[in-house]
């Protein structure tokens, strides 16, 4: 479902301009590229962006290339006499005032109209979603589809959006400062504590977009990522459902087993899985598990051995994680191994 | 005459530790500048060290070399070193070194304040780093955000090692800029009028006017964290109806123009070097002046710049992004000076010379990202990536040390009365050049893939891998070229070519005197009638010439100042007393800073020391004796 990656790489040639090889040989497969912008507000920063690195490499061009001309035409030869003794020239002086002033211009006009154009308020048909970002994971309430006990419903570490519809993020964190990143789909957006901050735009394609925290937030601060999964309308609406009449998988030999591990470790205090009895919510929400991408926020992806490593140790896996070491044993961990792959 | 006591040149009978007391109780800004200089030295290879453990960890995807505690602390260390103790200090590294020569004066205003602020910023520096000795360092990054650095995220003793070692360097720095600011403004030489003042002279002033304005507010943030987390205050805590903003705020509006207390003394030394190497005066010296007063003034109004996506909404972006980019107006201007002081001059390549001309190119590229990100929109993909390491790089390291390895090459020689070597400075030059373009262009692209700055590992998937290899293999090269430099500074200080009173046929006034220069500097204090004072006398000479003076290598110093430019008849020169006291009270407010984490009676130990120390200020007599210079 999620296989095909949209990764274009339109305007490379441009970017080539910047002499530089080894972009080229990474930029088509970088999943975070800014350059390869799949949502409104990716797009549209992406066109002030090239306004800005030709105005920039204008600029860069003509005064580099003026300083080198200096450089070599005016070093000293044996046998010239002294330099005349410029002290200035007011006209050069106002021109060297005005050049900056009109580039300037240039680039702020544009840049401007667009800081008001993102401010605005989002459209009525915006998908809500709160994002909760919390040391060092994610947090994601839908709050437009609720679940059976009228809860909005939650999934972590991933977010699943409807493709084409605006979607209006409120950021907001559970401890430090953190920033929720996307580059393919908007800029960056901070998530505080205590205050809440905006986030709207348009996924314009289905597809998987990688995303991470951007404000350093703690020691695994560089392991908090996350994925947007983009879905076409219908798709989106059948996740919704299957979510809202989420129940248990079938309990039957381990994964039976990894239920009443589950209930008996603790696991429930701190993770929910829908529709049961298990209503933590200092960790993830788990329902779903077998279909994510990577496993505590990619700390690790998701593959039964991995699953395994982090069961036995959170805190060795990725450090500081707020997840503790339970002392499974080696039959529990394999019984829960189980049973995460049992949760569709 | 009395004997006189070159800046570092040790009279025959000193023995060891009578050449160490002299070292400890000098008062001297020459030998205060060279122990600045050699401080901050080290801290510049101790924090480029950090740098390489860092790009060895990041060279590979999910690499295992560091831990994400060490990472975290390394790059934290790093910035805070390069910034608190390499980058803000360098305005007090020379204006030790050579601003009394340049104005004319024969010391600073307070010689023992001077002491005072280098002992304090020695034993701050030691107190700032601690934290790797007792458990481990800071590790929340240089702009130690808060609610991040507050007890309940970070509870490790380097962070109040942290906190407490940037209160005691605030001291430092606004004691040495006030210092200053008095010597600029009380000091000069007769006929030195502002607007003749050599550029340089300016940029200090600049800056130490902003450093008196910009660490209060630092030091005001870091008590508040220090209450937050020693006494039960809420300032950061929201949930107590503390402010999540307030720390970026405050941290801010003293780290914007931080950037500017960073950038300026480059500029400054930019536009002395530039004109001596191409014999030419600086090209617009009156707009030189209005841009860096503009740059400085500006400076105070964009600070939220850093701020674009904390969600200040679109009418604050849209103000800080205007304040930022009426930024780029004055600094355009500074660049157009420069060239049009090279267009048409007779530019000498020697390695001072390659290392400013290079500074302003470097500084062009960093001035153009910064262009971008004051752009809210594109801040938003720019902001904390990679790509902002880029831009400050090529600023601090481009623009600042570049210029700043200029000014070692040019100036250094005057206090040592040796040069370094050509060779090796040219080795050095280009090593420095090709790893510097190879480590930190690449992190343009980095940020543009997405790479968020601050991050230990990354996976392979990522596709940062390949830049990142070339990265460090360029940050080495980078290293390679300061162990020349370093290299080379130990040689020539004993086997470097002696220098000469005027080695680079400068224009200002420090050129006039022996190098190293008596403890006095000026037997008789000059007269200025013009800008580039110097130049003008030694053109004067060479239409009228008296006594020889050629092309190149001024006259002995005698000459120079006994003819027309010295008052006539015998002058008093009074020799500020070598004192001990800077040291201890500086001591003092070390060991009291250390009993702010330890204990009580390590304050009252700390504060007994600085009392006592204060009261042996006031009493000692602070002139040593009164000389009267032969006419
Ligand atoms: C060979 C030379 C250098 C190398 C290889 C280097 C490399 C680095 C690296 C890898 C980072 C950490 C990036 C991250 O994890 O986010 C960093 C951060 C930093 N560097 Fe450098 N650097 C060098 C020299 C300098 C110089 C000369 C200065 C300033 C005078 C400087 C100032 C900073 C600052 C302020 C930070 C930010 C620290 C923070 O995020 O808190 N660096 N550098
Ligand atoms: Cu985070």
């Amino acid at each position: 479902m999620f296989s095909r990656l949209p990764l274009r790489c339109p305007r490379l040639v441009g970017v080539g301009l910047f002499l530089v090889i080894p972009l080229l040989l990474t930029a088509c497969t970088a999943p975070q590229n800014t350059f390869a912008g799949q949502g409104d507000q990716a797009r549209t920063i992406l066109g002030l962006y090239w306004l800005l690195i030709g105005a920039a490499a204008f600029v860069g061009v003509v005064v580099i290339a003026m300083l080198l001309y200096a450089f070599f035409r005016f070093r000293h030869r044996p046998g010239a006499g002294e330099p005349q003794e410029v002290h200035g020239n007011t006209r050069l002086e106002i021109a060297w005032f005005l050049i900056p002033t009109i580039i300037v211009l240039i680039v702020a006009i544009p840049s401007w109209r667009t800081i008001f154009r993102f401010g605005q308020a989002p459209p009525p048909n915006a998908l809500q979603v709160q994002v909760v970002a919390h040391q060092w994971w994610w947090e994601f309430r839908y709050l437009n589809h609720r679940g059976p006990d009228g809860n909005p419903i939650v999934s972590g570490n991933e977010l699943y959006l409807p493709v084409g519809q605006p979607v209006a993020l409120t950021l907001v964190s559970s401890d430090v400062i953190h920033s929720f990143w996307v580059p393919r789909l908007a800029g960056k957006m901070d998530a505080n504590p205590g205050v809440t901050t905006r986030l709207t735009f348009t996924p314009h394609e289905t597809g998987t977009f990688y995303g991470q925290c951007a404000e350093f937030c703690g020691l695994s601060h560089a392991l908090m990522r996350f994925r947007v999964k983009v879905l076409p309308a219908e798709e989106f609406q059948q996740w919704v459902q299957r979510r809202q009449a989420h129940t248990l998988p079938p309990l039957v030999g381990d994964v039976q087993r990894g239920w009443e591990v589950f209930q008996a470790r603790g696991c429930n205090a701190c993770h929910t899985i829908d529709g049961t009895s298990a209503r933590g919510i200092i960790g993830p929400n788990l329902t779903g598990m077998a279909s994510r991408d990577g496993i505590a926020a990619m700390a690790l992806p998701n593959t039964p051995e991995a699953m395994a490593r982090w069961l036995r140790n959170p805190p060795a896996v990725k450090a500081g994680a707020k997840m503790p070491n339970l002392n499974l044993t080696d039959e529990e961990i394999s019984a829960l191994v189980a049973f995460m792959a049992a949760l569709k | 005459m009395a004997v006189s006591t070159g800046a570092v040149r040790r009279p025959a009978e000193a023995t060891f530790w009578s050449t160490v007391w002299e070292w400890l109780t000098t008062v001297d800004h020459k030998r205060i500048g060279i122990l600045y200089f050699w401080t901050v030295i080290v801290w510049f290879l101790l924090a480029g060290a950090q740098a390489l453990l860092m790009r060895l960890q990041l060279a590979r995807p999910d690499a295992q070399v560091l831990t994400p505690a060490v990472y975290n602390q390394l790059y934290t260390m790093h910035g805070t070193a390069m910034v608190f103790l390499v980058g803000t200090p360098v305005a007090s590294v020379f204006a030790n070194m050579v601003l009394p020569m340049m104005i004319g004066a024969r010391d600073v205003a307070f010689p023992r304040l001077n002491a005072l602020s280098y002992w304090i910023f020695l034993f701050g520096g030691l107190l700032l780093n601690a934290g790797w000795l007792a458990g481990g360092a800071f590790d929340v990054g240089w702009t130690g955000y808060a609610n991040m650095s507050t007890r309940p995220f970070t509870e490790g003793i380097g962070a109040n090692f942290w906190v407490m070692g940037l209160i005691v360097l605030g001291f430092s720095s606004m004691a040495s800029a006030l210092n200053f600011l008095v010597t600029i403004i009380n000091m000069r030489a007769p006929g030195m009028t502002l607007m003749r003042m050599p550029l340089f002279v300016w940029a200090l002033a600049i800056v130490f006017i902003l450093v008196l304005f910009a660490f209060p507010v630092l030091t005001v943030a870091l008590i508040f964290l220090w209450f937050d987390r020693f006494y039960g205050t809420r300032f950061f805590d929201v949930s107590a109806g503390g402010n999540i903003f307030l720390w970026q705020h405050l941290f801010w509006i003293f780290g914007h123009p931080e950037v500017y207390i960073l950038i300026l003394p480059a500029f400054g030394i930019l536009s002395e070097v530039i004109p001596t190497f191409s014999r030419k005066p600086i090209f617009g010296y009156t707009t030189m002046v209005l841009a860096m007063v503009a740059i400085a003034f500006l400076g105070f109004s964009v600070w939220a710049h850093h701020m674009f996506t904390v969600g200040m909404g679109p009418v604050g972006n849209f103000a800080f992004s205007l304040s930022t980019m009426l930024i780029a107006i004055p600094t355009g201007v500074k660049v157009f000076n420069w060239l049009a002081t090279m267009w048409g001059g007779r530019i000498r390549w020697q390695t001072p010379m390659l290392f400013a001309g290079n500074a302003v190119l470097l500084f062009v590229v960093g001035g153009l990202s910064g262009m971008m990100h004051a752009s809210p929109p594109i801040d938003a993909q720019q902001h904390d990536s990679y790509f902002v390491v880029a831009h400050f790089h090529y600023v601090l390291f481009g623009g600042l040390v570049m210029a700043v390895f200029a000014g070692i090459y040019y100036w250094l020689p005057k206090l040592t009365g040796r040069l370094l070597d050509e060779g090796l400075g040219k080795v050095h030059f280009w090593l420095t050049f090709v790893g510097f373009n190879l480590t930190f262009f690449p992190m343009h692209f980095l940020g543009a893939l997405g790479m968020p700055r601050r991050i230990y590992t990354y996976p392979a998937e990522a596709g940062w891998g390949t830049l990142n290899l070339l990265i460090t293999i360029g940050a080495f090269i980078t290293a390679v070229g300061t162990l020349f430099f370093a290299y080379n500074l130990f040689r020539s200080l004993q086997k470097g070519q002696p220098a000469g009173n005027d080695p680079w046929d400068g224009r200002t006034l420090e050129w006039s005197i022996p190098s190293p220069p008596p403890e006095y500097n000026f037997e008789k204090i000059p007269v200025v009638h013009s800008r580039d004072a110097w130049w003008e006398e030694k053109r004067q000479r060479r239409i009228a010439p008296v006594g020889g003076g050629s092309n190149g290598h001024g006259p002995t110093p005698t000459h120079a100042q006994g003819h027309a430019h010295g008052t006539s008849g015998g002058e008093e020169i009074h020799l500020p007393k070598p004192s001990i006291i800077p040291l201890i009270l500086a001591l003092g407010l070390a060991v009291a800073g250390l009993g702010t984490i330890y204990s009580r009676a390590l304050i009252a130990l700390g504060l007994a020391i600085t009392v006592g120390a204060i009261v042996a200020w006031v009493l000692e007599p602070p002139i040593r004796g009164v000389i009267r210079s032969k006419e």
